[in-house]
């Protein structure tokens, strides 16, 4: 069959056409885009009310709360809960979909841009959405004037039920927004550079793709959080249970930090710390991966090639440095950097795999402990 | 959109006008009658949506499939994760279900079963391309409305057609 042949058959193809009036159709517009209207009207609703109830109820508890510690915890979990509110707003506003007129490419871009945002927030959940109100929760509870055994049973419920939500957060990430990342880059790439999406998967060093593909072929040189990051911020957290915890009991009396029943339970907590640490550092395992194809991020389950990696800054929280990994569309992602143990074979690792001039070189000074 | 008579006006003519390419467009990512019918009034949406945007009468075609093509691709992917897998273009499953619906057609002949089949095997890019391509689009028009260079749609469309003749080939009854 010939292109006119084709296109006769195509266009002539016997389609069975919609039964709706005129009157109809607009009728069914008009309440599609009022439905439409709703939609959003009612989620931007529910999320505003959610912030008003949170700060409705822990501000009623700050404001009659008379140890200034639990008030403290209260006024977190606000501000938590605010900050999350705001970064979902953020994320919202950056990420508008293409209107419907847009080419292919640009709604594809668009479409990619939404899940790349969505997959980050996802990704940095524990930062920006559970921390802010567990820290607030557990500084609260270790103020109240409440036994020892409440307390460690409220700190088991908060944890359990915010390492739950973690895994359903991981989950959605690994099981629907990575593919889904990966399929509408493959995409992209297609209508970008007329490759044929096969090809596109196989040869251009595409994230995720890559990484679920080499996933059986390349096996990354895989680092972990040292033991003592972790604990700095462990210790520093459980000696404040104790010490806020105390501080409340004692109604500010700070002699009980010279008293050896206290000094017991501060070992005590200074062990749970340490377990604590250890916990969080086994889940920390294969925080990054260095291989020749680029650097591979949450449990390898995203990799950053090499060469998309146009820019690396520096970013110095407290003691720890982390590196910003730009690429040339401006996404950065953050990669462990200082906290990272084994430092000698870290340094090897990027010497031998990164390209000669790549900007991530310039970083190995700031690794120093071998 | 402001429902103005003059408005509402415009999207009926526009959806009369063009309402064959739209299911044709329709038959291209859907693979049964209910998904269809679903797609049709999703693009139909879309397009009173978009419409207020279309200042340029002169482009209302170009701009319909636009319109068409993105709502259709996004359609496919959503269906496909609401249903809890992730699009794989080349399903055996789907090619079933399509050639399923064919033989349902009464109006279907062979040849227009065989052509859909194959299409419904190409990836939504190709899919694309192969729709613009049949319906009379020239090479810049199709770069037009897909945002695509207009060398790497004649290198896509290629590389797409014979995929298509291999496919119908393939397909052929005996």
């Amino acid at each position: 069959m010939n292109d006119d042949e084709l296109k006769r058959l195509w266009q002539e193809q016997p389609l069975s056409e919609p039964a709706v009036s005129a009157a109809q159709l607009v009728s069914a517009m008009q309440n599609k885009m009022t439905g439409f209207r709703r939609l959003l009207d009612a989620r931007d609703l529910r999320e505003l009310l959610g912030c008003v109830l949170v700060i409705l109820i822990f501000g009623y508890y700050a404001f009659n709360e008379r140890t200034p510690v639990v008030r403290v915890g209260w006024l977190i979990v606000i501000a938590g809960s605010l900050y999350s509110a705001w970064k979902l707003a953020h994320a919202r506003r950056i990420t508008r979909p293409a209107p419907p007129g847009a080419t292919v490419v640009e709604s594809l871009r668009a479409e990619l841009n939404a899940v790349r945002t969505q997959s980050r927030l996802l990704g940095s959940v524990l930062w920006w959405y559970l921390l802010p109100p567990i820290i607030g929760l557990h500084v609260a509870t270790w103020g109240m004037k409440v036994d020892l055994p409440t307390k460690i049973t409220l700190t088991l419920v908060f944890v359990a039920v915010y390492a739950f939500v973690y895994w359903l957060n991981r989950r959605e990430l690994s099981k629907e927004l990575l593919p889904l990342q990966a399929q509408l880059q493959s995409l992209l790439h297609s209508a970008e550079t007329g490759e044929p999406m096969d090809q596109a998967h196989a040869d251009t060093l595409r994230p995720t793709v890559l990484a679920m593909r080499s996933a059986g072929h390349v096996q990354p040189v895989e680092f972990k959080v040292a033991f003592w990051q972790v604990a700095i911020y462990g210790e520093i957290a459980f000696v404040g249970f104790w010490f806020f915890g105390n501080l409340s009991r004692t109604n500010f009396d700070l002699s009980f930090m010279v008293d050896p029943r206290y000094l017991a339970w501060l070992a005590a907590f200074f062990l749970a710390g340490l377990l604590f640490s250890r916990l969080v550092q086994k889940i920390t395992e294969r925080a990054l991966g260095i291989s020749p194809l680029g650097v591979h991020l949450v449990l390898g389950q995203i990799l950053i090639p090499w060469d998309e990696i146009k820019e690396v800054r520096v970013l110095r929280v407290l003691n720890i440095r982390s590196l910003w990994l730009i690429r040339e569309s401006g996404e950065k992602t953050i990669m462990p950097w200082s906290s990272l143990e084994r430092h000698s074979e870290l340094k090897k690792a990027v010497q031998s795999f990164a390209p000669a001039s790549h900007p991530i070189r310039k970083y190995l000074s700031l690794l120093t402990r071998s | 959109m402001n429902s103005k008579p003059a408005d509402e006006q415009k999207f009926l003519e526009l959806v009369n006008e063009n309402r064959n390419r739209i299911l044709r467009v329709c038959r291209v990512y859907a693979w049964n009658a209910a998904d269809q019918d679903d797609l049709y009034q999703e693009i139909v949406f879309q397009i009173w949506r978009g419409l207020p945007a279309l200042k340029e009468p002169q482009f209302a075609r170009t701009w319909l499939y636009r319109v068409a093509i993105n709502t259709a691709i996004s359609f496919v992917r959503k269906r496909a994760s609401r249903s809890d897998r992730v699009i794989h273009f080349e399903q055996a499953d789907l090619t079933r279900a399509i050639e399923a619906r064919q033989a349902t057609d009464e109006n279907s002949d062979d040849r227009m079963a065989n052509l859909h089949s194959a299409i419904h095997k190409l990836d939504p890019i190709e899919k694309a391309l192969v729709t613009l391509f049949l319906e009379d689009f020239t090479y810049e028009q199709i770069a037009e409305a897909t945002g695509m260079r207009a060398n790497n749609v004649g290198v896509m469309l290629h590389r797409a057609k014979k995929k298509l003749s291999a496919l119908m080939k393939e397909e052929a009854p005996i």
